[in-house]
């Protein structure tokens, strides 16, 4: 899927509106209250991005999660690390 | 991120914490970092690019007052501001680490945040880890 650009400041009804992404990792490996979730495979220039994002409606935003594979010992797989170790 | 377009990132994770008083349960909204990573890349620039980016206050104050806030509201006890040290992990620290870093009053310890920070100030993308 092609993936927007951000636009700056969007507004909606006159409120601003953003767009939040949240990183997941060791404490965090779902998200409640997301709706209509989808998976996003997402090419960036640096390559840094090794699991698809999912993008969802939480509470009237699109939010893109970045989930980190759980593992059985929630410290021992540092999120930015895994990011970072497919850069070409 | 950025390619979806994202204004403001909100990070999650697990700490340890240094301090009595940063009990288990509770969240602390970090607004400053110590990065102790090694060998680990924390910037996009360097082929053939660089740029020096600001970063004495490296999250977002509007971000982090609607966190703690919304923690208020959810009557999940939470420390506004504080100081994470970023270690290069896996391993947890030594005796002697731990003991430097409350010597030197870090508040929480963890192995991810201040290079996720340094990364999302690049695209200019406001952070507010929140461990």
């Amino acid at each position: 899927m092609s993936a927007k650009k951000s636009n700056g400041k969007k507004k909606s009804g006159g409120k601003p509106r953003a767009t939040i992404g949240v990183i997941g990792g060791s404490g965090l490996y779902a998200m409640q209250g997301l709706t209509g979730a989808r998976e996003i495979r997402v090419k960036t220039p640096s390559a840094i991005l090794p699991t698809p994002s999912s993008s969802a409606l939480w509470k009237g935003s699109k939010s893109p999660f970045l989930p980190v594979t759980p593992v059985a010992t929630a410290f021992c797989r540092p999120k930015s690390t895994i990011a970072l170790t497919s850069t070409p | 991120m950025k390619l979806l377009g994202v204004d403001r990132i909100i990070s999650v994770s697990a700490v340890g914490s240094l301090r009595e008083e940063l009990r288990p349960g509770e969240f602390l909204v970090a607004d400053q970092f110590v990065d102790r990573t090694k060998g680990r890349v924390s910037t996009f620039f360097g082929h053939g690019l660089v740029a020096h980016v600001t970063f004495d206050k490296p999250t977002c104050a509007q971000v982090s007052r609607v966190l703690a806030d919304a923690s208020v509201h959810c009557a999940v006890p939470v420390h506004r501001k504080g100081t994470y040290i970023c270690m290069e992990g896996p391993q947890f620290s030594t005796l002697a680490e731990a003991h430097m870093h409350r010597k030197l009053e870090f508040d929480v310890i963890g192995m991810t945040n201040a290079t996720e920070a340094k990364l999302a100030a690049k695209p200019s993308s406001a952070t507010a880890p929140s461990p």
